[in-house]
């Protein structure tokens, strides 16, 4: 099997990048009262939509692809033909 | 199945109904905020252009024990269905009489947890689960740890969960040959409430995979002397991996449209050295007050394996036909509708019981650019839930 990498970032690109929004991000946070949070705690802002977990998809991606953790299942048999 | 996986899956099981039994008893000595209680029932249907198809059937309740306790049930059915084996190469083992013949085999799966928060910000929880097949069986204890602060503007969740599977092959004879595998798996995420309209979240994950690395169980072809009768082996992997991950993510609401999206990026990579990424967008836009439409759309892009270090280890050659181990790229496209029944509260007196009740309906079509054969699928889910 010849298999040749076709990733174009580097994973020291990608944490450089992620370290940078979080500080960005997380360093100008203001304060939200508990009386603020209305849409916050909204079902749309819920990729779920307030239903459970997407297991069953995500044991898809698990099954079919490289990607695990992070919120992906793990579990739910072989997975054989998800 | 060999005494020493069963020794080990028993003493796993001890360890996990001894930390059921204290959080049994944290929850007669600590206090919790009530959550709503709920029963969701879904229903899962998958089906690819290889023609294989899932069927499954989700039941879950979630119901408050004693003020601040939360117990958790999930159970499970499906159903997966091959088709005809056409070649030596199959993602599923079956028994010899039905190698001309379609292959059907069902699963079922039973989740059983505890949550508890302790004080006014931390929330512990811990979970056991059970998932059993003809030719696999697994089962799995999770436990995680919760912590908000600065009033809940930022949150740090911790999770660890531990896997044992037996993965089986069915040989000619009838007989299960089951070989072991064991996962740990840890989970650091972040959130961060950056205004009344937006939070962003972040996560680390690394996971070790130790043991019978095919899954599901799959054989390969290899040349012999004799070039017109290949054999056909069991997959080589080396025995140990250790992947990682880390994401980043953020939720905006738009009050102007009465709308919020999610936009999600995770990083993948392994030291079987093989690296991806996905990036995922989702907007949901509230087209009444009681209606919900959401499309999403995913992307993913991944290096093919090269065993990196351990081809290096003189352990010799691996052999697979791994699809999730080769170069591709993919897509993925849905539409998810969801409408929330209190409408027919407001209405009708007789039926506020309907108040906190929802049912959502979703697409989802993916495909990959494969080589050679490319690859797509359709997956179907409907949900309803009721909180009470």
């Amino acid at each position: 099997m010849t298999l040749k990498p076709r990733m174009t970032l580097s994973l020291l690109t990608v944490l450089t990048v992620l370290t940078a929004l979080a500080a960005l991000v997380l360093g100008g946070c203001a304060t939200v009262k508990p009386f603020e949070r209305e849409m916050l705690a909204d079902p749309i802002m819920d990729a779920n939509l307030g239903f459970g977990n997407q297991g069953l998809v995500d044991k898809f991606f698990t099954t079919r692809e490289g990607s695990i953790g992070c919120g992906t299942s793990v579990g739910g048999g072989c997975g054989c033909s998800k | 199945m060999k005494p020493v996986r069963r020794t080990r899956m028993a003493r796993a099981a001890a360890i996990a109904a001894a930390g059921i039994a204290l959080f049994s008893l944290l929850s007669l000595l600590c206090a919790r905020p009530a959550r709503a209680d709920e029963i969701e029932y879904s229903v899962y249907y998958f089906r690819d252009n290889n023609e294989n198809t899932v069927a499954t059937s989700a039941f879950s309740l979630a119901k408050t024990l004693y003020e601040k306790t939360l117990i958790s049930l999930n159970i499970e059915m499906d159903q997966t269905t091959v088709p005809p084996l056409l070649d030596g190469v199959t993602g599923a083992s079956r028994p010899a009489r039905q190698s001309k013949s379609a292959f059907r085999k069902n699963r079922g799966q039973i989740i059983g947890g505890l949550e508890q928060t302790l004080g006014e910000n931390t929330r512990v929880m811990g979970k056991a689960y059970f998932s059993q097949e003809v030719d696999y069986q697994s089962l799995s204890f999770i436990g995680g740890i919760s912590q908000d602060f600065a009033q809940k503007n930022f949150i740090v969740d911790l999770r660890g969960q531990y896997i044992v599977d037996s993965v089986g092959e069915i040989l000619a004879n009838g007989s299960i040959l089951n070989r072991f595998k064991e996962t740990h798996l840890g989970t650091l995420n972040l959130t961060q409430v950056v205004s009344p309209t937006a939070f962003v979240h972040g996560c680390v994950g690394i996971t070790r995979i130790h043991g019978f690395q095919s899954d599901p169980y799959r054989k390969v072809e290899i040349a012999t002397a004799n070039p017109s009768a290949p054999d056909t082996i069991i997959e080589r992997h080396p025995d140990m991996r250790w992947r990682q991950v880390v994401g980043l993510g953020v939720n905006k609401y738009l009050r102007d449209i009465d709308g919020a999206f999610s936009i999600d990026y995770k990083y993948y990579w392994d030291d079987w050295g093989l690296a991806s990424n996905t990036a995922h967008f989702q907007f949901n836009k509230y087209i009444t007050k009681d209606w919900i439409v959401s499309p999403s759309y995913r992307y993913y892009d991944q290096a093919g394996v090269t065993y990196g270090e351990y081809l290096g280890g003189g352990m010799g050659a691996f052999d697979t036909e791994d699809y999730k181990l080769k170069i591709f790229g993919s897509n993925g496209a849905g539409l998810k509708v969801a409408c929330f029944l209190r409408a027919f509260g407001r209405k009708h007196p007789a039926w506020e019981f309907l108040n906190n009740t929802a049912v959502s309906a979703e697409y989802f079509h993916y495909f990959n650019d494969m080589v050679p054969e490319n690859f797509s699928a359709d997956l179907f889910e409907t949900r309803l839930r009721f909180a009470f």
